[in-house]
């Protein structure tokens, strides 16, 4: 079978809200910036009105440590009318971002590959943002945006092997950052404090390091709780 | 309905008539020097009889063995349903924090109950859940329980929901369990310890052209920088 770009479910049963972790209220301020983020309004370099875009740079160049990098890759966000999942091939050039907002009448966008654009990390503000995807959306938008810059389409589930240490990383930061906030710690210390306990002595057997094995991930999971109990007590 | 050690009996006394065991019964295969029209009707009589015979306990022997394995399922399926029950009125704070400490994250309990990670993230904060969705997590963590319980060979249960399921395609049993295969995730497990569920009918199960849709001409490996990558696989 000749590899094609996949949708998320079928026209009979489209599964659009798999494509997000969390939209609108559902986003929260302690889940890092991660690929697939959708922002309002942010400030993008060499243009003066404000654009609403697409976080498009890959997990893993995305940040160094704890900063991202200087200038981020984002795709231009617009409304866009639905796209029948068996229709999804068919506009190949952008990410269809259906029922991306869900307040009131389902309103749905789209992320344009053609009008990509450079914004400074202090330009996401975390207020401004959307969306975040789930890691289905995130290998979605990946098959995509590197069909649309080579043509070839290499299946979701290959880059899932590729994405996923990162995404873990991401859903172990941000829940750490909700906990010790209820602790009455700032999201900067909290962010710090888990980036130090993932980073441990930087060895291969540093947690961070060990959760590129799928195989590791529970067991870390579960170090990360027993962490949180020993910091808290 | 008719007694099945009656039936069995009758089938036993049967075979005892014909000599099945004793070797007393000819072998048309072989016919005497002499046979007459008369004894070779008998003896091909005799033959068809022992065949219908034999396929009749072979029959028996597979529903046996289908009737122990359903009574084995049977046990560990009510169980389920029991532990599902007592654990519905724990409270979503407890039965998450159960799962948590096995080591799940959010998301794949999310996927396996049907709900979004922000959902959970409520209920952990303490917000009610819906009879429903109460029902549906009290199920995984009897799930848990029951799988850790059958076959004790697994002990990090979180771990073995992850791992894929055969080498060729990314399903987990997460995969099965989010589609409502709970039966398929217990077969897989071998909670019946006695089954030797081979995981390739497993995926059957799950997904009769499994082959095809997770056929891929990419592989991943890790590159150079240290970084996980895809390129071609060799052919």
């Amino acid at each position: 079978m000749a590899h094609s770009l996949e949708a998320p479910g079928t026209d009979e049963a489209p599964e659009f809200s798999s494509l997000y972790r969390a939209r609108g209220d559902e986003v929260v301020a302690q889940r890092p910036v991660f690929t697939g983020d959708v922002f309002f309004g942010v400030s993008v370099i060499g243009e003066d009105e404000p654009k609403d875009v697409l976080v498009l740079q890959h997990p893993c160049v995305i940040r160094r440590g704890l900063v991202l990098t200087p200038k981020l890759l984002v795709a231009e966000v617009r409304p866009e009318g639905l796209h029948r999942p068996s229709k999804w091939d068919r506009f190949p050039r952008q990410m269809p971002l259906a029922e991306l907002v869900v307040e009131g009448t389902p309103t749905h966008y789209a992320a344009f590959f053609v009008d990509h654009q450079l914004v400074r990390p202090e330009s996401l503000d975390i207020d401004q943002r959307v969306a975040c995807m789930s890691q289905r959306g995130v290998n979605l938008l990946m098959q995509r945006w590197v069909h649309h810059n080579s043509r070839v389409i290499v299946p979701t589930y290959d880059y899932q092997d590729v994405t996923s240490p990162q995404y873990e990383e991401s859903d172990i930061i941000e829940e750490w950052c909700i906990d010790r906030e209820d602790d009455g710690v700032s999201l900067d210390d909290a962010t710090v404090e888990i980036d130090a306990w993932l980073t441990g002595d930087k060895s291969p057997t540093s947690p961070r390091a060990r959760l590129e094995d799928p195989q590791q991930r529970s067991a870390i999971r579960r170090e990360v709780r027993a962490h949180l109990r020993t910091v808290r007590s | 309905m008719a007694s099945p050690t009656r039936t069995w009996e009758s089938w036993t006394s049967s075979l005892r008539s014909l000599g099945t065991g004793s070797g007393s019964v000819p072998d048309v295969l072989e016919p005497g020097p002499t046979p007459t029209q008369t004894s070779a009707v008998t003896v091909t009589d005799k033959a068809r009889q022992r065949r219908e015979l034999s396929g009749v306990i072979r029959t028996l022997a597979t529903a046996v063995s289908e009737a122990a394995t359903d009574m084995h399922q049977g046990d560990y399926m009510v169980e389920h349903r029991v532990r599902t029950s007592e654990l519905a009125g724990a409270g979503g704070q407890v039965l998450l924090n159960e799962l948590a400490d096995l080591g799940f994250a959010w998301r794949d309990i999310a996927r396996m109950i049907g709900v979004s990670v922000p959902a959970i993230q409520k209920w952990r904060r303490g917000e009610g859940l819906t009879g429903e969705n109460a029902r549906k997590l009290a199920s995984l963590v009897a799930g848990c329980e029951i799988i850790q319980k059958f076959n004790p060979v697994i002990t990090d249960v979180a771990m073995w929901f992850e791992v894929p399921i055969v080498d060729e395609a990314p399903v987990t049993p997460i995969d099965l369990w989010a589609t409502g295969n709970q039966q398929l995730v217990f077969e897989h497990a071998r909670v019946d310890v006695s089954s030797k569920v081979d995981p390739y009918d497993t995926m059957d199960s799950f997904d009769p052209n499994w082959r095809e849709t997770y056929r891929s001409d990419f592989e991943t490996f890790r590159a150079d920088d240290g970084e996980m990558s895809i390129r071609l696989r060799e052919r």
